[in-house]
């Protein structure tokens, strides 16, 4: 006998109606590895389609993760910006795709107790160059400037 | 005596006239479609709510209407299998079973399984193609989600950070499927952030060594021993410059590949703690089966993972 019980004629229908399904590329170049760094917080920019997230050093971590006063040497930012693509399978989500580029602030010590800001601006692995629309002063300002997202402890 | 022609004639009568007796045997066990009384009916617009009768009330209310050829065994059988797990999945005749936010959640997850053509099953169609959802319907359906009071959520409250208030600090929670919380994963690598404008929250997915060395590799299944861990927040009125910042943090959630100790679950281990105190998440260890559910539907090529980096 051919079909013995009703679940062999269900698995027996459902077979038949299965699709293959597609499996997806993965895309390890949308990656991006920090080290000694940890994520400050996420910036989703409406405006822009991109989607962002900071991170910092310990030094960094605790200016963010307290009152946002007084810089202090050895501070260590670097925040990566990907563009924003719709979600595979999820309508109702964007993620991020590739990276459009790399941020990083070192705050350095400056004149009269002062500290100043070394800003530098890294291309992502996928061309073209694509660069933030403002201004490096207020690209230093946007990234030394975020209050730390709540973690779980 | 036999003979050649006698017994090449029994065979033939075995052949055409067995499966007659097994279908005629089958109706006698042949389960019967009982509607339920409705409870409290899912209210939609009306153009909404004729796609959904038409295409989804079959397996997914106490409104089942089968057709004659649906009560004929074998075919009643996957009817009535389909029609148990449709109702256990969600119910449009008892809609307040669930809480209003798991109500859209539902809502955004029927659109995209019709956008993925896993719904209405294939198996279904194919013998009810009045059921098929044109772009036009799925245009419409997907209009309504984005009315939904979720879509356009912001986080307005005032952040609670640790220390400030109601956290609690160890024991540590553990999931009522035994799964601890841990705090190591700050130290992993990002695998992917979302904006889920679905539900108003933006997240950051972490992921163990042994995820980011799949990645690399490009190879699917993960392998046992990978870990992923999502955080989730509010997401904060956007500013002058288009930026939306975090708002308060909502929960954390866990998978954890393990094939032989979660093979009921496509071997993943889910956990979610929510609010600060990090409250396991469900009433009952069966609390994963409505994780996978989702998962197994609309992600099954990529190891039932949606916040993989995939071209």
């Amino acid at each position: 006998m051919l079909v013995k019980t009703p679940s062999a004629a269900i698995l027996i229908l459902a077979l038949f109606s299965c699709n293959r399904p597609d499996v997806p590329v993965l895309a390890p170049e949308y990656l991006h590895n920090v080290k000694n760094l940890k994520v400050i917080t996420s910036m989703i920019n409406t405006k822009d389609s991109t989607i962002s997230i900071l991170y910092g050093n310990e030094q960094a971590l605790r200016f963010s993760g307290d009152t946002l006063n007084g810089h202090q040497p050895g501070e260590e930012f670097e925040m990566v910006t990907w563009e924003q693509k719709p979600m595979p399978h999820w309508y109702g989500t964007n993620m991020n795709g590739r990276i459009l580029f790399i941020e990083t602030v070192k705050v350095n010590a400056g004149t009269a107790n002062g500290v100043n800001f070394k800003y530098a601006l890294k291309q992502g692995p996928a061309a073209p160059f694509i660069k933030p629309k403002s201004h490096q002063a207020d690209r230093i300002n946007l990234i030394t400037r975020q209050v730390a997202a709540v973690f779980p402890f | 005596m036999k003979t050649p022609g006698n017994t090449l004639y029994k065979r033939s009568l075995i052949i055409l006239i067995g499966p007659v007796i097994l279908l005629a045997a089958l109706q006698f066990f042949s389960p019967a479609v009982e509607n339920p009384p409705v409870k409290k009916e899912i209210i939609l617009p009306a153009d909404v709510k004729a796609i959904m009768k038409r295409a989804c009330y079959d397996c997914h209310s106490n409104q089942a209407e089968p057709a004659w050829f649906d009560r004929i065994a074998p075919a009643s059988y996957l009817v009535a299998h389909d029609i148990k797990e449709g109702r256990s999945r969600f119910n449009f005749s008892d809609w307040d079973a669930n809480p209003p936010a798991v109500q859209q959640l539902l809502l955004w997850e029927m659109v995209n399984a019709i956008t993925e053509n896993k719904m209405p099953l294939p198996s279904y169609l194919a013998m009810h193609p009045e059921a098929q959802i044109s772009a036009a319907e799925l245009t419409t359906l997907r209009n309504y989600v984005n009315t939904l009071p979720g879509r356009h959520k912001t986080d307005t409250a005032s952040i609670v950070k640790p220390g400030t208030a109601r956290q609690v600090k160890p024991p540590v929670p553990v999931s009522l499927n035994g799964i601890a919380y841990f705090a190591d994963f700050k130290t992993w690598q990002i695998i992917s952030t979302t904006d889920k404008y679905d539900g108003g929250s933006m997240r950051v997915v972490y992921g163990n060594e042994l995820m980011i060395k799949a990645i690399k590799s490009r190879k699917f299944p993960f392998p046992d021993g990978t870990k992923i861990v999502k955080v989730v927040w509010g997401k904060q009125k956007e500013d002058k410059d288009g930026i939306v910042y975090p708002g308060n943090f909502q929960n954390v959630q866990i998978m954890i590949k393990d094939s032989k100790k979660y093979a009921s679950t496509e071997g993943w281990g889910f956990a979610k703690f929510d609010g600060l105190d990090h409250k396991p998440f469900g009433k009952t260890a069966l609390f994963a089966k409505t994780c996978i559910n989702c998962h197994r539907l609309l992600v099954p090529e990529s190891d039932f993972v949606f916040n993989i980096p995939t071209k």
